[in-house]
């Protein structure tokens, strides 16, 4: 598609994460001129820094100074995979304030290719159950499509991002297009035995992560290659062996030549055209320069992160739009969730001490959801997954200072790896509650002029409930497995902190109760899309990214008939 | 390191631990301590705390059929440490608790614990590491000492097994490779 003249491009993305990435790549290959505006730092795929840094060369073997973690990190710190080696792709707190209405850890990146660096590469598909839920027990609003009208774009994205797993055929967790899955070492595979037949209907399986175990050619011609069990993903990987943005998306829309990305953009505003009805484009912050610029396109995709877009849209305001653009129900910035996490138990697996591994697993396994899928077991709603594994830690990482001994045969006691230690974590659906909200300061800004977001999110009694089930389910099948020192632990967490933040911008099938309609695209204003986390109206209880992926390229799609028949 | 150039460092360290007291390595060790470059200048340790450290630290984790902590530097790592990541509370802790070690040594055989016979030192840390939960100045020290042997690169690539790119996770018998991963 040739450029329209009165546009500066054809499609504008406003953020380059998961859902960024790939809605750039799905416009970019369908010929659209595509700026990506990311408020990130650049990121060059192939030149991480940390990626080979031993800890001896680090300087202070890879631990944070207090000092460092106190001034610039001391929210990232609290959240997941903040670490000397990983530190400069999280957002520098001092600089990026928010307000905690209520206790809320914001991660971010601040990197182009967003999250997608970070993320933990859990990959599964939702079910028929979670698209169901909100219409089944009453809380939020119905989502106005079911797995049917998503299983294809899994279909079409999981190839592409490559995941690993095993078929198993449940109705709770659909199987995908996988590549072989990473195998389950033995411990694994005696816990799993023992859940599967002490716990009838519980299943205990490989863990589905964005590792390509067997590159295939969509993946080589990127220059993506196979897994190397490094385990050490969060400094980026230059094999491109588990999926970013950065190894995939980004370089499948830039291999077309209609990709423009710019970073340090600090979107502020999409600008709406009272003439037309539409988002005429977008008005941006040059973090390095302090300029601000306006570009135009005949289409918006906002895929800034969750609360990112939501603060974009929030403060996207003129005389139609006074409480952000496309917000006349007023429900922009409502129904904000994060899953329940923190609960959950580990123990040591006696035996097996000749039995090793090569390679640091990068997945581990999974427990699908067995809570109230088909009638109402447990005193809560809805449900929860496990995550996990078994290992051998060095005694001296798993015993550190507790480990008595001096001299040889201390130092040769240490060259046995350690017990086997099996844990797991949960993730668990929470209910959407109208009241759990974010919305934007009056008067606060930040150093480049953005109005501060305050968090109104907190957990209910169903999470208290299900977390505390969370932790005792586990400790139950921990010891049945015959696990010694079983230990569980349910600690309170502040929402956030699962990374998993979704909501405020909910798809529905009315405008009065909803912000997006079943193509992820705003009520009002008809050429505006979001189609990160801000577009879901429930969470599931399995990690969202590779929906964020397949509701995007549905997204693109459906935009791109309506922009061909000049829709919009 | 106060106002001691590595030679003089070199030489009475030799000369406190005695010829005993040397470790196959120590020459060389001591060597490859001191081509650790902490970034900071603010060394914290005396000469005779850090001499003091690294006798201790070698005989937590000393030379054997592979090199140990001296050789590894770990005594100019907990210096490094102590002065630039520990907050002052922390690394006045560990002063304290070194000088008690030495203090303790003097007043129950009259000389310093450096000058004490190999024996008597290796007995004294024994006596501390079996007392481990009753001695947090010891148990601190002791714990860095791990820390430092176990991520210096003699400490992963020499005495544990290092494997920066492993290629694709498999099951193996822990005989196939004989030690841990580091």
């Amino acid at each position: 598609m040739i450029k329209t003249k009165n546009y500066d491009f054809d499609a504008i993305v406003v953020g380059s994460g998961m859902s960024g990435g790939y809605a750039a790549k799905e416009f970019c290959e369908k010929g659209y001129k595509t700026l990506v505006l990311d408020r990130g730092k650049p990121i060059e795929h192939g030149n991480y820094e940390t990626e080979f840094k031993p800890p001896w060369e680090m300087e202070f073997r890879g631990k944070m100074h207090s000092e460092e973690i106190k001034e610039k990190y001391f929210i990232q710190k609290k959240g997941h995979g903040v670490s000397d080696y990983t530190k400069h792709h999280f957002i520098n707190d001092l600089e990026n304030p928010y307000i905690q209405g209520k206790p809320y850890l914001w991660t971010r990146s601040s990197k182009v290719g967003g999250k997608s660096v970070i993320w933990s590469r859990q990959s599964y598909r939702w079910n028929k159950l979670d698209f169901e839920a909100n219409q089944k027990d009453g809380h939020g609003i119905d989502w106005p499509i079911r797995y049917d009208d998503l299983a294809p774009w899994y279909d079409y994205v999981e190839p592409f991002i490559g995941i690993s797993g095993s078929y198993e055929n449940l109705d709770e967790l659909p199987d995908g297009q996988f590549l072989p899955p990473i195998p389950l070492n033995v411990v694994e595979r005696q816990v799993k035995a023992s859940i599967e037949t002490n716990f009838p209907g519980r299943k205990m399986i490989p863990a589905r992560v964005a590792h390509l175990t067997e590159p295939q050619p969509i993946h080589l011609e990127l220059g993506r290659g196979q897994c190397q069990s490094r385990n050490q993903c969060g400094r980026g990987c230059s094999w491109g062996g588990y999926y970013s943005s950065v190894s995939g998306a980004l370089p499948a829309a830039k291999r077309t030549g209609n990709l423009t990305l710019t970073a340090n953009a600090q979107v502020q505003e999409v600008l709406y055209d009272s003439k037309t009805g539409k988002a005429s484009g977008i008005r941006y912050v040059d973090t390095v320069s302090g300029e601000t610029n306006i570009v135009t396109a005949r289409v918006v995709f906002m895929c800034a992160s969750t609360l990112g877009t939501l603060q974009i849209l929030m403060n996207s305001t003129s005389d139609k739009y006074p409480d952000g653009i496309g917000n006349t129900s007023g429900v922009l910035g409502r129904y904000i969730m994060d899953h329940v996490h923190g609960a959950g138990a580990n123990g040591i697996m006696p035996g097996h001490r000749d039995s090793y591994y090569k390679g640091r697993n990068p997945g581990g396994i999974y427990i699908p959801r067995f809570q109230n899928i088909k009638e109402q077991q447990s005193d809560y709603l809805r449900g929860y997954g496990y995550q996990g594994g078994a290992s051998r830690s060095t005694r001296v990482n798993a015993q550190r200072a507790n480990q008595t001994g001096i001299g040889k045969s201390f130092k040769e006691a240490n060259r046995e790896p350690g017990s086997w230690k099996f844990k797991v974590t949960s993730f668990g659906e929470v209910l959407p509650d109208f009241n759990n909200r974010v919305f934007l300061h009056a008067s606060n800004k930040d150093q480049w002029g953005m109005p501060l977001l305050i968090t109104n999110v907190a957990y209910g009694e169903n999470e208290a409930k299900m977390k505390q089930d969370m932790m005792d389910s586990a400790v139950a099948m921990l010891k049945a497995a015959g696990l010694k020192n079983v230990r569980g632990y349910n600690k309170p967490m502040a929402p956030g902190r699962s990374i998993h933040e979704m909501g405020g911008a909910c798809m529905g099938r009315d405008p009065k109760t909803s912000y997006l309609n079943q193509w992820n695209q705003s009520h009002e204003v008809a050429n505006l899309f979001v189609t990160d986390g801000a577009a879901f109206s429930s969470v599931s209880c399995v990690n969202p990214s590779i929906t964020f992926m397949a509701l995007t390229a549905r997204a693109v799609d459906y935009a791109d008939k309506q922009l061909k028949s000049g829709i919009i | 390191m106060g106002n001691l150039n590595r030679r003089e460092f070199i030489a009475g360290l030799a000369a406190m631990l005695g010829t005993a007291a040397m470790t196959p390595g120590l020459a060389n060790a001591v060597n490859i301590g001191l081509t650790f470059k902490p970034s900071g200048s603010n060394i914290i340790f005396s000469e005779q705390q850090m001499m003091l450290v690294a006798r201790i630290a070698d005989i937590i984790i000393p030379a054997t059929d592979t090199p140990g902590a001296i050789d590894a530097g770990v005594h100019l790592y907990i210096d490094h440490i102590a002065a630039n990541w520990m907050n002052k509370q922390e690394s006045n802790r560990l002063l304290a608790g070194i000088d008690k070690i030495d203090a303790d040594a003097k007043a129950k055989y009259d000389s310093g614990f450096l000058a004490l016979d190999n024996k008597i030192q290796i007995a004294i840390v024994q006596a501390l590491d079996d007392n481990l939960a009753q001695e947090p100045a010891y148990k601190m020290l002791k714990t860095y000492t791990v820390t430092g042997y176990y991520t210096s690169k003699i400490g992963m690539t020499v005495e544990l097994n290092y494997d920066p790119i492993p290629g694709p996770y498999k099951e193996i018998p822990l005989s196939d490779v004989g030690k841990a991963w580091s």
